[in-house]
């Protein structure tokens, strides 16, 4: 059998659909359908991330069994600082000390430059440059 | 800006490891990392796109109908393949879920089908299996 990632369903407050639609338009990403309560992006492949409200009033945590964080990758290191802008300009600041170059995941080749947040729902998302140094 | 590339880290109990190993080895998966921390896979088709389960002895009682990811969902190429994922599922003793398999006409357009399977991994996390194309039948 063959098969991909198709595509992942989150649960959020139907208050917070706007900022989804505009972060992942900032990443680049489509906008593929809007209808109420709904918002599904993607990033130009077969993949989708559909956010639908509204979610259970029940306080989950990411460290948790389920879903830690979603990580999005960037093609430069300059894609990650102005996610943090973008980020910055909505109030939400780095979690875990980043944005930074996390020397647990770079090799002597390679960066991973990182920012860490959450979103209103509390769901923790990264945005990361993976690839050569000094780009 | 352009992006390249996902990944996500699902915490779960590691005693469960062998469950996301054979499913994911069933499903067609890469291996990516194997070890008593982390198991990583990757569908190989789009190398771009990885899953990591990571071990976690947190038991917070999270709720897949609260705020976050609900479930992840797996692309078959046949509806052949979805019914061998509930075969398989019955020989491991999972439920299926919410009356799957099924097709399900509210996320059907003209001349395709939305054909699913739904089931919950021992950590209770929710997953689909679906084939969307043209119906098979």
């Amino acid at each position: 059998m063959k098969t991909r990632l198709s595509h992942l369903q989150f649960n959020v407050n139907a208050a917070n659909l706007r900022f989804y639609h505009d972060l992942f338009a900032f990443l680049g990403w489509q906008i593929l359908d809007q209808f109420a309560g709904s918002v599904i992006v993607g990033p130009g492949d077969h993949f989708s991330i559909w956010f639908y409200s509204p979610a259970e009033d029940v306080k989950n945590h990411y460290n948790g069994p389920g879903l830690n964080h979603l990580a999005i990758g960037t093609e430069s290191v300059a894609d990650v600082d102005a996610t943090v802008a973008f980020l910055r300009e909505r109030g939400i600041t780095g979690l875990f000390e980043t944005p930074r170059h996390n020397p647990e995941w770079m090799t002597e080749e390679n960066d991973y430059y990182q920012i860490i947040f959450t979103s209103p729902d509390n769901i923790l998302f990264e945005v990361v440059y993976e690839g050569p140094l000094n780009t | 800006m352009k992006t390249a590339g996902i990944h996500l880290q699902i915490n779960v109990d590691a005693a469960n490891f062998g469950f996301y190993r054979d499913l994911f080895t069933f499903l067609g998966w890469q291996i990516l990392n194997d070890d008593e921390y982390v198991l990583g896979v990757g569908s190989g088709e789009d190398g771009a796109i990885s899953v990591w389960f990571a071990k976690t002895t947190n038991t917070a009682a999270n709720d897949y109908d609260g705020p976050g990811m609900n479930h992840l969902a797996v692309h078959a190429q046949s509806q052949a393949d979805v019914d061998q994922t509930v075969d398989y599922l019955r020989q491991h003793g999972v439920e299926c879920l919410f009356e799957t398999p099924r097709h399900r006409p509210d996320f059907s357009s003209e001349g395709s089908t939305y054909y699913q399977v739904m089931f919950a991994s021992p950590d209770n996390l929710l997953f689909e299996v679906v084939y969307m194309g043209p119906k098979q039948d």
